[in-house]
């Protein structure tokens, strides 16, 4: 069956026709044109499709695009600053050498995102389990835990950025 | 790897819920979807009709109340392990809770979905039987000790539905040990006491095709082990070996009622 789905993504107002069985990560990718989350193994275990719903981390792969019909849905699109630059988070990413293919890089950007939202100040273990339910086949995991680290401490340094002033007014509900 | 052609329905009452599920044997209910899901994708399980009742709020809530808190069968294991009502009434749960998966995946997974999903490696399954926890479905209460049949199997009836777990709220110690691959693996097989007033509780996952509990009031904690080293009849799946599991559930049985404390027993024995 084919219905439609209308959803917020990063603040716009999306809307498609999709098969009830297409995933929410199918539908970001090929009916929004975001193909900036990637799909990985597409049964839950990678993480790499790793979206915000409604402020959470969720699988793109395990949530069906219907069930985030009137939900709040951020993508690595979203992170962007309003001019188009990457955001402290992500230049973490690039600084701690927390990437080396990048794959996995967006699901692990917004786990990421939603600790920081919740706790700017993050003990490293908590940071690791956190970010433990995203695989990297590359880094090794701790240039992205310092990158996460190095990021919280950026934000807390932050005299008030453009891209500061975007993610709180995001994380508001504001569009 | 893409989900097979399925009808999915959002039905706005629990009562609409059963219906539709008493209606098509094909249809199968949808809470958080974590081992649904992925069991669709790769043609472990299958579903015409995927009735979602992530939105029912007859499913949501947690309360206090007459000597036991309230958790609704759809509220998400992140919610529940980030209550403070949880963290006071039931510490033993959010240490549990914490050790599913990842943030990821317990932002949707609820409780009830893993009563109903009745993996016998499960971790939740045994700690909501070791508390004592009472199963609210649609149609009746039972204990949640009773709820697996066998593996991946209730007693569930068609259409009846989880709607509420109903913990009693009792000071005491609990203890919870599991060995498992990696933090977001399953576990392999694992331990889970609790002791509360003169209840002691064992139970163990991963040690037979359904959920081994033992204990009642005043269990000596020597009879509570040989009574659960008697049940064990262990499996081998792909995450390893029924004679593996026989070899670490004794010691993982005597390690989480050792962690009772002066209600449960020594590790001294361990390696005899």
């Amino acid at each position: 069956m084919t219905r439609t789905v209308r959803a917020t993504v990063n603040a716009l107002a999306y809307e498609a026709a999709v098969e009830d069985r297409t995933s929410l990560a199918d539908t970001l990718r090929e009916s929004w044109g975001l193909a900036g989350t990637r799909l990985g193994c597409e049964h839950g275990s990678c993480g790499a499709c790793t979206v915000l719903v409604d402020g959470l981390p969720e699988r793109g792969c395990l949530v069906l695009a219907v069930q985030v019909d009137g939900r709040d849905v951020v993508t690595v699109e979203g992170l962007a600053d309003p001019d188009g630059g990457i955001g402290h988070l992500q230049q973490a990413f690039r600084d701690a050498h927390g990437l080396q293919c990048g794959f996995c890089t967006s699901g692990m950007l917004l786990t990421a995102q939603a600790l920081l939202d919740e706790d700017p100040d993050p003990a490293p273990d908590r940071v690791r389990d956190w970010m433990h339910g995203n695989l990297c086949r590359c880094t090794g995991y701790d240039q992205i835990v310092e990158a996460v680290l190095l990021a919280a401490r950026r934000v807390r340094e932050c005299a008030g950025c453009a891209g500061c002033a975007e993610r709180a007014r995001l994380r508001e509900g504001g569009a | 790897m893409k989900l097979p052609p399925l009808r999915y329905e959002r039905p706005a009452s629990l009562h609409a819920a059963s219906a539709l599920l008493r209606a098509d044997a094909t249809a199968t209910a949808l809470a958080g979807g974590q081992s649904l899901i992925p069991a669709l994708r790769l043609g472990e399980r299958e579903a015409g009709i995927l009735v979602d009742l992530t939105r029912l709020p007859e499913l949501r809530g947690i309360e206090v109340g007459a000597g036991a808190i309230h958790i609704g069968a759809g509220v998400s294991m992140l919610e529940v392990e980030r209550s403070p009502l949880v963290v006071e009434a039931a510490p033993l749960l959010r240490r549990v809770l914490a050790s599913v998966g990842a943030v990821g995946i317990r932002s949707r997974a609820t409780l009830g979905g893993s009563l109903a999903w009745a993996d016998p490696s499960s971790q939740l399954p045994a700690t909501l039987a070791v508390l004592g926890t009472d199963v609210e479905t649609t149609e009746r209460t039972l204990p949640a000790g009773e709820l697996q049949r066998r593996a991946n199997a209730t007693v569930l009836e068609p259409g009846e539905l989880i709607v509420r777990l109903r913990i009693p709220v009792a000071a005491g110690s609990c203890g919870f040990q599991l060995v498992r691959r990696t933090h977001l693996t399953w576990p392999i097989a694992g331990a889970v006491a609790a002791a509360a007033g003169r209840d002691v509780r064992l139970a163990l996952f991963g040690a037979a095709g359904r959920l081994v509990l033992v204990g009642g009031a005043d269990s000596a904690a020597e009879s509570m082990l040989a009574e659960a080293a008697s049940l064990i009849d262990p499996y081998d799946d792909e995450k390893a070996s029924g004679w593996y599991r026989r070899q670490v559930l004794p010691t993982l049985a005597r390690r989480a009622l050792a962690e009772l404390g002066s209600r449960g027993v020594s590790t001294q024995r361990e390696a005899s």
